[in-house]
């Protein structure tokens, strides 16, 4: 159900994505909401571009044949057209324990709380609604330390809705309340594994989206990179955080719970705070600095921001992508 | 050393300091209850929460730690700081270290003690009072202009000298130095409270230091050291009490008491022409001396109205060693020639009174008697030509009993009267009986009489018994004798006597008679009843103290046959005793008396007839009646209070003295005494009498005025002011110590008490700095701690714009 915007709402901001029930409505709004302003549309001029004439030869189809310059020249031409190709496009999306965390609450949102998945789940469907709509073929992957479901890689004109249903269908019940429970999940983040799954199964060189907050150690980061350079693959690293554990804003003393059973630390949140964002700002520099070794563009995501930024990286990644010669005559 | 000025009592200081002890406690509590009371945060990105605390745990918990301790220490002194404690730092201003009272002011209050003990004379010869006086001048003397001094004056009733406190030092000086010491005993605990609240009153300068000066001689009988000093007169901390020490016992000899056994004379010149006396007892005590042989002179001296003594008699009594108590007792004649020249002044009643006045040798070497105040002493007694006795009988002669004339009337009047009956029916005799009908009987038969003695009570009407309990308040006797005639009426009067005079007595219903109760003893004398000569259980009444040297041989011949049954039952607050009881098993009571208003009521419980009694008819009956009324109506209460007035004491006087407005007291030049003339003492009118304004602060003879009226009074020392022994120095210090803090003072250099002050440093002020620079630091600690890039923290502006914000909306 939406809720009655006004002409100002802005789609892409997590407040209001958090008001739309269903994940497909939101990724529609999201890819609206980028493409408003652009010169050219999404839907036009895909595939149908002129590269050059030929002469005819036997068996050619004359549906083809340009009658302009046979006018002209008594000659026959083929009209030769520059078609682009099909991007296969993998999204990797974490499901981990972790991805569970919110810190924005259901009190700021009005409907539930926006959680690191929400985000990341959320960014999926619209690439995946943008890629489509491109004639991009487009696979899902949502994994913790494994793959927990995989959908085919598709352009089929039902397929996105497959993905949405997987985005939803996804059994991440995992959230904060359940965590203070009592309840930690045990699924943690394995990216070297993760890749290794995928890369066996990948045989046509693909742009890989990886949504993820990337609580895994750089090591193991480090040998999926590796693997998937090896591969020839392209890789975006969306790294999905909170604003909260990018900031810790805590004050009063807490018993902290780990959302993928680390256990519980009671302490005073401002007097460990520097040390924290210490940590955390190294391992981020870390991930950062591993994915843009091997080529790979890498954008961090604060989870209460706008989703505008990480649609229009892939964009421009895309038009790139395409620019070096994906293309095919 | 740091003292806490009231830390030895539960004052209100004490529980400020309690309360601050058990604050200082908060934070670590506050520190345990929020362990358990933590908000529980789920979290995703717990690895590098963990990875920074095992980094950083031993500096967080020494932060934690550290902040704890200087919270701790932030509440902890400021307990300490509320309970104002005081650091002694003598030689520290010396040494110039610092001068921890430059430009403070100071107040100081001296309690100056002039009671009677203070009039002891030193081996010197000096007075101490004078001495307590010199110590007084050179302390207000060594004050700095804006010192302000008040001075108090201690003994009873206390008063000042020179209170608010003032900076008058020269009118302080002025007014010591004309003082004189009083007579009354020191009340110390009086002049403290008094002390206390004017130095509560103007205690709007908290800075302003105050001292308390305690300048007394403290002999024995200054202070009760057995009761404990007021919760009042604490000071609070900021005072400091300096106490004078005491001074070493001094032998004194005193009256203690002096008194006639009777204070009512007969002074009838009959026809031996012999003059009345008064027996007086005197009670010598001697302090500080218990050595043997040696003398003490004593004067009894009649008075004149002037007062100047107009018979004079001397009596010496030798001490033995260890004796510290005499009793003398001695007869004065009152010749009537003296009296009457001496225009001592006639009542209304036809009586008068005379003051006598005993005194004793003053020591002029103070070797014996240091202290001459208390020798002298005064009574008054009251000469009455004759005693006017009403014998309430029945109108109807016949029904008076016996054939022979001898009915219970009869044997009375002459035993009361035998000469008049004989030889001098002129009525020329002390005692003059007046006859009244029992049926009759008004208050006016009863106006001027003495006694009213009653044979027949079972004739009294409701009128009668009415009138005779009047009697008895107004100071009357009200005597009764159980009637000899039976009419079944035994229980009725017997019951009117004790509703009427509020008495728990039992009266039986019926006649006792001996030989029914002792039917197996075959002997005749066995079955009458005696009465009880045992020295030791039936002591001599106290009344009948003339009669002690023949009492058991009086007591022995008589016999009683007949006699109702009379149980009297002690009761608290009532004073009623039995001054005759028969020998038998029960001691039963024979002859009862009780107080009544000023008056007495008695019961014989048999008949005064031969048929009852041999009593009539043995040597007891006369002196017995004779006695009982002369010495019933000798000590009346009334008579007593005129003697038992005392110095420092506010005066009471009866219905007898309406008129007077003031009293004056009668010089006594041959008295050598420091005291000044006394002012007259105004009398205020109450529901019952007269009282006096103030109290007499004097001893002597005070006469009413305006004039003219014969009406004295004689007002005694309180004998224990007068001890000049040492008191018992332990004892004083643990009296001192309940006051708070306290420290001796310096008799040849009391203005070191003053110099001594500024070395003893108030901490209150730095301690409440310290804690101010501990919140300082603590909130830093926290700040560097914790929240040093927190974006919420609590800076002051925010807190500056918090309250700002609230007083926009209040």
């Amino acid at each position: 159900m939406i809720e009655p915007q006004t002409a100002k709402t802005d789609y892409l901001d997590p407040h209001t994505l958090a008001t739309i029930a269903t994940i497909d409505l939101r990724a529609r709004m999201i890819v609206e909401g980028v493409m408003i302003g652009r010169h050219r549309s999404p839907y036009q001029g895909f595939s149908v571009e002129f590269a050059q004439h030929r002469q005819y030869t036997h068996g050619d189809d004359i549906r083809r044949l340009d009658w302009k310059v046979f006018g002209r020249t008594d000659k026959l031409y083929l009209k030769q057209y520059q078609q682009e190709t099909n991007l296969d496009l993998l999204l990797l999306v974490d499901a981990s324990g972790s991805m569970g965390y919110s810190s924005m609450k259901p009190a700021q949102t009005g409907r539930a709380a926006w959680r690191k998945y929400d985000q990341a789940s959320t960014l999926a469907a619209a690439l995946s609604y943008l890629a489509l709509k491109q004639q991009d073929r487009v696979g899902l992957v949502l994994f913790d330390q494994q793959v927990r479901q995989a959908t085919r890689t598709s352009n089929a004109h039902d397929h996105w809705r497959i993905i949405c249903e997987a985005l939803v269908a996804e059994p991440l019940a995992m959230d904060t309340a359940q965590a203070l429970a009592g309840e930690p999940t045990q699924r943690t983040t394995d990216l070297a594994k993760l890749f290794d799954q995928i890369t066996a199964k990948l045989h046509r060189r693909s742009l890989i989206v990886l949504c993820s907050d990337l609580f895994d150690s750089p090591e193991s980061l480090e040998r999926g990179l590796a693997l998937l350079k090896f591969r020839g693959h392209d890789l975006i690293v969306f790294q999905v955080l909170d604003d909260a554990e990018l900031n810790f804003p805590f004050r009063s003393p807490s018993d902290f719970v780990g959302l993928e059973n680390e256990g519980r630390l009671g302490l005073d949140p401002a007097a460990l705070r520097q040390a924290y964002l210490d940590a955390l700002g190294v391992h981020l520099a870390a991930v950062e600095d591993q994915t843009r070794r091997f080529g790979f563009d890498y954008l961090r995501i604060n989870s209460h921001e706008s989703l505008r930024a990480p649609l229009g990286y892939f964009l421009a990644k895309r038009s790139a992508m395409l620019g070096k010669g994906t293309r095919r005559k | 050393m740091i003292y806490f000025a009231d830390i030895t009592t539960l004052g209100l200081t004490t529980g400020i300091a309690m309360a601050g002890a058990a604050a200082m406690s908060a934070p670590i509590v506050i520190h345990l209850l929020t362990r358990y009371r933590r908000r529980r945060e789920a979290w995703g990105a717990m690895r590098f929460l963990l990875e920074a605390f095992k980094k950083h745990r031993t500096r967080l918990k020494l932060e934690q730690i550290l902040l704890l301790v200087v919270r701790c220490l932030i509440v902890g002194l400021l307990g300490l700081a509320l309970s104002a404690p005081m650091l002694e730092m003598r030689g520290c201003s010396a040494l110039g270290m610092i001068d921890p009272i430059a430009g403070r002011s100071r107040v100081v209050h001296l309690i100056l003690d002039d009671s009677l003990s203070t009039q002891t004379f030193d081996p010197d010869g000096a007075m101490r009072f004078e001495q307590l006086k010199k110590t007084a001048m050179a302390v207000i003397e060594s004050l700095d202009e804006t010192d302000r001094v008040a001075v108090w004056l201690s003994a009873r009733p206390c008063e000042a000298l020179l209170a608010p406190a003032s900076v008058d030092h020269a009118a302080a000086v002025a007014a010591l130095r004309d003082l004189k010491p009083r007579f009354s005993p020191n009340d110390l605990p009086t002049a403290l409270v008094l002390s206390a609240k004017s130095l509560t009153q103007s205690s709007a300068d908290a800075s302003e230091q105050a001292l308390v000066m305690v300048l007394s001689d403290f002999a024995a009988g200054s202070l009760a050291l057995d009761q404990a000093p007021p919760a009042q007169a604490d000071h609070d901390n900021r005072v400091s009490m300096w106490i004078a020490r005491p001074m070493s016992g001094r032998a004194n000899v005193q009256i203690q008491s002096f008194a006639p056994r009777r204070r009512l004379i007969l002074n009838h010149a009959g026809a031996s022409g012999a003059s009345p006396s008064a027996a007086l007892e005197l009670t010598l005590r001697r302090y500080d001396n218990e050595s043997a042989d040696e003398q003490t002179q004593v004067t009894l001296a009649v008075m004149d109205q002037q007062g100047q003594p107009i018979l004079v008699r001397q009596r010496e009594h030798v001490w033995s060693a260890g004796q510290t108590t005499a009793t003398m007792q001695m007869d004065l004649p009152l010749a009537a020639n003296h009296t009457t020249t001496s225009a001592i002044g006639a009542a209304s009643s036809g009586g008068r009174t005379v003051v006598i006045r005993a005194s004793i040798e003053s020591d002029p070497l103070n070797h014996t008697d240091a202290l001459f105040a208390d020798n002298h002493a005064w009574t008054i007694v009251e000469l009455q030509s004759k005693l006017r006795v009403a014998l309430i009988d029945g109108s109807v002669l016949f029904d008076r009993g016996e054939s022979t004339g001898l009915y219970s009337g009869k044997w009375i009047s002459m035993a009361l009267t035998p000469l008049a009956m004989e030889d001098d029916p002129a009525g020329d005799w002390p005692v003059e009986i007046i006859q009244l009908s029992a049926e009759n009987l008004s208050q006016n038969q009863l106006t001027g009489i003495d006694a009213a003695l009653t044979v027949r009570p079972d004739r009294l009407g409701d009128q009668g018994w009415s009138t005779l309990r009047e009697f008895s308040n107004r100071g009357g006797l009200a005597w009764f004798f159980t009637p000899t005639q039976d009419h079944g009426a035994s229980a009725i009067w017997g019951a009117k006597l004790t509703e009427t005079f509020d008495l728990t007595w039992r009266i039986g219903l019926h006649r006792l008679e001996a030989d029914q109760t002792a039917e197996s003893d075959s002997s005749e004398e066995a079955v009458r009843w005696s009465l009880m000569t045992d020295p030791d259980r039936a002591a001599t009444p106290e009344l009948l103290r003339m009669l002690a040297a023949d009492w058991t041989s009086l007591l022995e011949p008589v016999r009683i046959d007949k006699r109702i049954a009379l149980d009297v039952q002690q009761t608290h607050g009532v004073d009623q005793t039995v001054w005759l009881r028969l020998n038998d098993t029960a001691q039963s009571p024979l002859l009862a008396t009780a107080s009544v208003g000023d008056g007495r009521v008695m019961l014989l419980a048999t008949a005064i007839d031969t048929s009852w009694t041999n009593l009539p008819t043995k040597p007891l009956f006369v002196p017995l009646m004779h006695e009982t009324l002369r010495s019933v109506l000798g000590q009346s209460p009334r008579l007593g209070r005129l003697s038992e007035l005392r110095v420092g004491e506010t005066l009471s006087l009866d219905a007898d003295w309406l008129g007077a407005e003031q009293l004056l007291h009668q010089s006594d030049q041959s008295i050598d005494s420091a005291a000044p003339d006394a002012a007259p003492i105004m009398l205020k009118r109450t529901e019952v009498g007269l009282t006096s304004a103030k109290s007499a602060d004097q001893p002597g003879v005070y006469t009413a005025a305006p004039q003219p009226t014969h009406k004295r009074l004689a007002v005694n020392l309180i004998p224990r002011a007068g001890d000049t022994r040492a008191i018992d120095q332990t004892r004083l210090e643990s009296w001192l110590n309940a006051l708070g803090q306290w420290d001796w003072l310096d008799h040849q250099d009391p203005a070191a008490a003053l110099r001594m002050e500024p070395d003893r440093l108030a901490l209150a002020r730095p301690l409440l700095l310290a804690v101010l620079l501990l919140v300082i630091v603590e909130t830093m600690l926290a700040r560097w701690f914790s929240h040093a890039n927190t974006r919420e923290v609590t800076t002051l502006a925010q807190l500056t714009g918090w309250v700002r914000r609230l007083h926009r909306t209040s």
